[in-house]
């Protein structure tokens, strides 16, 4: 019996844990950022810096958390299906060959919220946003 | 203090001092439409026997190489994108030792969206072949300290990294793939006295010098990007012709070198290991003109192909190996027909072809420093630069070891 009422427990336990590894971080944009949500193609490209403006032609500002940070290698893999190397290879070729521009590196979370927050076409991701939050979810689709 | 670090201080401070004030001023521009990007980077190098590898390398450790470079990219508007980096190499007899223009272009991007993108640049551009020509130029971006020499062979480098011209990319996006099309119209640069001993091989019979015209070089790239480049397939072709304007009392009246380069490349990137591999075939076709003597009618086609694995065992940390073959006639891959040939009296099999292996090793300490130490061992000399192995300022092949290594520490400081 015990066996028995376990099982569901650890099996509901396991999943919230690997939900929470999966869907652990938002997308997160400027309040002005007229898109309501982006495919998983999309992030992948404006994250890798090759899609610089939005549908209205305004420029994307990407903001991001170092490399080593628990909550970066969440949102490349978790988000985009990338590894975070591919991302600084392709940041590195961008800015070493001219052909883009590399999002800007924010020390942690609470800079992010307020950067995005203040920089109007702006892109990040946080671990969850809340209700008084100035920021606006981007859901992936 | 010794006269490597005498010049190396005021190398640095030259190029230094010119970079920096704008640089200064935009560092905390950062989600401005301006950015600048520089690196600084140090090599030491040694070698074994008689080869030189950019610098007086020998049998002793050297300082000879630094790299430098300094850039800016503006986006005054959300369609263009001008550019720019100076770059300073030092490196023996190889390097010119001088600050220049490494790209500097317009880019106007007319469509980008999910579904793709159109680019069109005008200016000086990274020409891109193969996986890496177009990143070979910044420590960061290479595989190793070295790229692969068997295809991008840093003694051929002023030919093949950057020139001036036009340039298109259209990318069309198919769900998590992207299929890149890529074509330039170049002027690629044949001044470097690199490119001339490589080319032609004898300042003794060829008293001249190369030039290029507009119009006569063209490169294209298709490249297939699978899953946002987990697996990577591209096909790259670059054609072009240099040009033989003669010197006083030279035997030829004229001449041209056409040149075809292609490449086939393949890379898998999984989480902790990635594993790339590139073949190629260039072949030369030289016609020199002569009253004197007979007129020169040549045709040469050789092969190169590496295989690389690169392996992120810990966090910041990448090791690498890599075999390479290089050769200089796909028929005579050991250079033995060429030696037996009387007309080559004194030069060796071995100048014609180069195999080796690469051990390296990588830590990127943050996202500023990284550190790298790398192995080489080689049998053949294709690849040696001949300006700093020449005898009495002769390139003579036979005046080089067949069997060699070579040892590179490299500290990189980027921001």
């Amino acid at each position: 019996m015990i066996h028995r009422a376990l099982f569901p427990a650890v099996l509901a336990a396991l999943t919230l844990f690997t939900a929470r590894l999966a869907w652990g971080v938002d997308l997160i944009v400027h309040p002005g950022v007229a898109e309501t949500e982006i495919s998983r193609p999309l992030a992948r490209l404006i994250f890798g810096a090759r899609v610089t403006r939005w549908e209205d032609g305004s420029a994307i500002r990407i903001f991001v958390l170092p490399d080593e940070s628990p909550l970066h290698q969440e949102m490349t893999k978790g988000i985009l299906d990338l590894y975070p190397y591919q991302l600084r290879n392709a940041w590195d070729r961008a800015i070493y060959t001219g052909i883009g521009q590399a999002p800007v590196q924010v020390a942690n979370e609470a800079e992010m919220r307020k950067r995005v927050a203040s920089v109007p076409g702006a892109i990040g991701y946080i671990g969850r946003v809340l209700n008084n939050d100035k920021v606006r979810a981007l859901p992936v689709r | 203090m010794t006269k490597y670090a005498r010049y190396l201080c005021a190398d640095l401070a030259a190029v230094l001092a010119l970079a920096m004030p704008p640089l200064v001023t935009l560092a905390h521009a950062d989600e401005a439409d301006l950015r600048a990007q520089g690196f600084v980077s140090q090599r030491l190098t040694t070698s074994s026997g008689k080869n030189n590898f950019f610098g007086d390398t020998r049998g002793k450790l050297s300082a000879d190489y630094t790299e430098v470079g300094a850039g800016v990219s503006w986006r005054p508007h959300s369609q263009w994108l001008l550019s720019g980096q100076a770059i300073y190499r030092r490196g023996g007899e190889s390097e010119e030792n001088r600050v220049e223009t490494d790209y500097l272009y317009a880019a106007y991007t007319p469509l980008e969206s999910e579904a793709g993108h159109l680019t069109l640049m005008l200016g000086k551009i990274k020409v891109p072949y193969g996986l890496y020509n177009d990143m070979r130029d910044t420590p960061m971006t290479r595989p190793g300290i070295l790229a692969p020499q068997s295809i991008y062979p840093d003694s051929l480098r002023q030919l093949t990294q950057s020139a001036t011209g036009i340039h298109m990319e259209a990318e069309r996006a198919l769900g998590g793939d992207s299929v890149t099309l890529r074509l330039s119209q170049i002027k690629p640069n044949v001044r470097g006295d690199n490119t001339f001993w490589t080319l032609l091989g004898d300042r003794s019979l060829f008293a001249g010098t190369l030039y290029t015209r507009e119009n006569e070089a063209f490169s294209g790239q298709l490249a297939y990007d699978h899953d946002g480049g987990r697996l990577r397939a591209l096909i790259s072709h670059a054609q072009g012709t240099a040009r033989y304007r003669p010197g006083s009392a030279d035997v030829w009246n004229g001449g041209r070198l056409d040149f075809r380069f292609s490449a086939l490349s393949m890379q898998w990137n999984g989480e902790r290991v990635s594993l790339s591999g590139e073949w190629t075939r260039n072949s030369f076709h030289n016609r020199f003109d002569s009253t004197s003597i007979p007129n020169l009618d040549a045709q040469n086609t050789g092969n190169a192909w590496y295989l690389q694995a690169q392996w992120r065992f810990a966090p910041r940390w990448e090791a690498l190996l890599r075999h390479d073959v290089f050769l200089s006639d796909k028929n005579d891959p050991d250079g033995i027909a060429y030696a037996a040939d009387p007309v080559n009296a004194g030069k060796p099999a071995w100048s014609r072809f180069a195999r080796g292996w690469t051990l390296g090793l990588r830590y990127r300490m943050d996202k500023h420093w990284l550190l790298a130490g790398e192995a080489h061992r080689a049998h053949g000399t294709l690849w040696l630069p001949p300006a700093d192995n020449l005898s009495n300022g002769q390139w003579v092949p036979g005046n080089t070891s067949p069997d060699w290594n070579l040892f590179l520490l490299q500290t990189t400081y980027q921001f």
